[in-house]
């Protein structure tokens, strides 16, 4: 377990490399996620849709389901997922990899943390990402 | 250890995201954003988007984009170019701004909620050029202005309008050339027109021209620290404020203006604070201040006048004028405290040319302590007589109302005069015109004082008291020294020349006297008045003195002192010789030449040397 735990963090914090370009997540009245690199990104609107370009992609959101966007330092294309509300002692986890405090739940990891994508390693060992929304 | 967690977390977070920027584009103004301080941006209802707390409505937004550097916080950069302005504000501060841009004309709108508390000071720089832009502020929080290679020709009233009664910073930023001008005809009253108090910073240049009234007007204080103004024209006056004016350093050229260089007054008569007093403070610094008007003041303080260092040149040309309301003349002056003059360093160069003009004028006390005074009036005798105005009167004067005439001088005191130190240099040319006058008592403890007059070389309407300094004067016309009551020597080099007849070297007041009780005393021409009840001997020797020679006093093996006669000095043929007496207490009939010298003894014979002469003489009290 501690050593899939490690070779996450590994993967991870190659993604935080990879993430030195920083993304803009986007976050829908459903909750999903979707992301994409801000180099030479930009974003207009147009027919009740925001057109966001970047250097490699583009995405096109309706707005009437965009709830708020966040610059993150995950990469784009990595999967969203949500924070769950597992019970039980957690390390918490920068992008990168570097371990920066333990919380005693998920929960309080949260509401301690600013908004931000972390990863949560649980009592039990297992790893997640989790997004904070302020 | 939760606030330990999220702040290590915070620095973490910050370190990786710090240095791009969201810029969101609203037609000429955009507000970029630092991408570690956005956080969570909210859409609500596919119409709005919140970001830092400035809402955004969709459609007002042009374009967003990701810059690779966030602007620095609690900065709005304003770029001019022709008819036209952008404007880039940081996203810290966005929510407490509403801009507005028409054409060139930006207006800033600086919300009350800005505090330390909040956002803190924000600072509005201004670049680029237009000739038909202008900046206008409006808030209630002290802010900076910051002048950056701005150049703005306004043509709806001032160039840069401050409508908020805070301390304003107005930085001309070190290696940048500024140039404001505002539009005529309008209801400013400067070009920067300010209703708070102005502080100007940092060395870099500005010229200001006033199209409709001052060039530089703040309804409270203005500060000059480092930078280097200019007014090169205004139809009022250079500078104008209320409470005081300061200056440190940097400099101060005002020319081309309609009134006054430099005018100081009273924000609230009723119920001044500590900081309305009217003044003007020069400590460090160069000004230069050239006016034109008549009736114009170089430098024109409500209260008083204080140099404690720096240089002043000043120069004023216009004459007098008859003022209805007051029903008395004013005149032009390169310096007008309604307050007190106090000098304490520093080097004044003045010039004034006009009738009436004088070099400095004060209704309080001067106080002179140290400090160069180099002074020259050129100007006559304004006169206002029967509705008709003469700027230069050459007829007897003696029965024109004083309220109806006003003659140069170097310096006019309302009140009393106290010389403790300083080098003086003053000429004056015009007919009447006196060295240095005083309404009140005149007392010199120190100085070096040079004076050339074509009327009374030192004036006072009481005593005359001279304890210490060097006193060189020359009166063309009239009496070296003229006090209306007694005069008081008892120290110092005191050599005075009058002109003849009853023009004298020392005149004091009918049935007053002259003391000498120390001192070397040299008094020439007329008829002097007679030393009496004093305390040490003076000679009267019956001898003629001459322009470029010395005069000297002392006994076959010594010389007790010598003095120069002045180029500037005509012989007279008045006086008596060697009359005893001399007629009284302030009467006529004195020696043409009195010395005295603290080595005379009563009754004891000495040598005069002057010229090529020798005379003897016995000394008196």
């Amino acid at each position: 377990m501690r050593k899939s735990f490690i070779a996450c963090l590994l993967l991870l914090s190659a993604a935080g490399v990879k993430a030195q370009n920083i993304s803009l997540v986007f976050r829908s009245a459903d909750g999903t996620e979707q992301a994409i690199e801000t180099s030479g990104l930009e974003m207009v609107f147009d027919g009740g849709l925001l057109r966001a370009t970047s250097a490699t992609m583009s995405l096109s959101l309706p707005l009437s389901d965009l709830r708020s966007m966040e610059f993150s330092s995950i990469a784009a294309g990595v999967d969203a997922v949500h924070a769950d509300n597992a019970a039980g002692p957690v390390d918490i986890y920068d992008p990168d990899g570097r371990c920066i405090g333990t919380a005693v739940s998920v929960s309080e990891a949260a509401s301690a943390l600013p908004a931000g994508i972390y990863i949560i390693k649980s009592s039990e060992g297992n790893a997640r990402k989790i997004a904070v929304r302020k | 250890m939760k606030k330990t967690l999220s702040i290590i977390i915070m620095a973490a977070f910050g370190a990786v995201a710090c240095a791009q920027s969201l810029d969101v584009t609203c037609g000429a103004v955009t507000y970029s954003f630092n991408s570690a301080q956005t956080g969570v941006m909210e859409y609500s209802d596919g119409s709005s988007l919140t970001i830092q707390g400035k809402e955004f409505s969709i459609p007002d937004i042009t374009v967003m984009k990701v810059g690779e550097n966030a602007q620095a916080d609690n900065l709005v950069k304003v770029t001019y170019d022709g008819d036209n302005a952008t404007v880039t504000v940081s996203g810290n501060v966005a929510s407490y701004v509403d801009i507005i841009c028409d054409g060139a004309y930006v207006t800033v709108v600086q919300s009350g909620d800005v505090s330390d508390d909040t956002c803190g000071e924000i600072t509005y720089r201004l670049s680029g050029a237009s000739a038909d832009g202008a900046f206008r502020l409006d808030g209630s929080y002290k802010a900076s202005v910051e002048l950056d290679n701005v150049n703005l020709k306004s043509r709806r009233g001032a160039a840069i309008d401050i409508q908020n009664g805070k301390r304003i910073a107005m930085r001309v930023s070190e290696g940048t050339v500024n140039v404001l001008a505002d539009a005529a005809g309008g209801s400013q009253k400067g070009c920067i027109n300010c209703k708070g108090h102005l502080e100007f910073k940092q060395k870099g240049a500005l010229t200001v021209t006033g199209n409709t009234a001052h060039g530089i007007y703040a309804k409270e204080y203005i500060e000059l620290k480092n930078s280097r103004i200019t007014v090169d024209g205004a139809i009022k006056d250079g500078l104008n404020c209320n409470q005081y004016f300061k200056m440190e350093s940097g400099s101060l050229t005002i020319s081309g203006v309609g009134d006054d260089g430099i005018q100081t007054s009273f924000k609230d008569d009723a119920d001044r604070e500590d900081e309305d007093t009217g003044s003007v403070s020069i400590n460090g610094g160069t000004l230069d201040i050239s006016v034109t008007a008549v009736a114009a003041k170089a430098v024109n303080a409500d209260g008083d006048f204080n140099m404690s260092g720096g240089t002043l040149n000043a120069s004023t040309s216009g004459h007098g004028k008859w003022d209805s309301t007051a029903m008395k003349t004013k005149a032009a002056a390169c310096i007008s405290a309604d307050g007190t003059v106090n000098i304490n360093g520093g080097t004044l160069d003045l010039t004034s040319t006009g009738g009436g003009g004088k070099g400095i004028s004060s209704d309080g006390v001067i106080t002179v302590n140290d400090g160069n005074l180099k002074i020259l009036t050129t100007g006559g005798l304004y006169v206002y007589r029967n509705g008709t105005e003469y700027t230069n009167y050459t007829g007897n004067a003696d029965n024109i109302a004083s309220n109806n005439k006003s003659s140069a001088k170097g310096i006019k005191c309302d009140s009393e005069i106290i010389i403790n130190g300083g080098n003086f240099d003053i000429t004056t040319q015009g007919a009447n015109s006196e060295g240095i006058e005083s309404k009140d008592n005149l007392t010199i403890n120190g100085g070096n004082i040079k004076v050339r007059a074509k009327d009374d070389g030192i004036n006072c309407a009481f005593d005359l008291s001279i304890t210490g300094g060097v006193l060189d004067v020359v009166s063309a016309s009239n009496d070296g020294l003229d006090s209306n009551r007694n005069t008081y020597i008892s120290g110092g080099v005191v050599a005075v020349f009058g002109a003849s007849g009853v023009e004298c070297g020392i005149d004091v007041g009918d049935g007053y006297r002259l003391y000498f009780q120390g001192g070397y005393i040299l008094a020439a021409a007329g008829n002097n008045s007679t030393p009496s009840s004093s305390t040490q001997a003076y000679v009267a020797p019956n001898i003629t003195l001459t322009k470029d020679t010395t005069v000297s006093i002392g006994t076959s093996s010594s010389t007790f002192y010598t003095f120069t006669v002045p180029a500037e000095y005509s012989a007279s043929s008045g006086g008596r010789s060697n009359a005893p007496g001399g007629g009284g207490p302030g009467g006529m009939g004195g020696s043409k030449v009195l010395i005295s010298t603290p080595e005379l003894v009563s009754g004891t014979s000495y040598t005069i040397k002057y010229g090529n002469s020798t005379a003897t003489a016995t000394a008196k009290k």
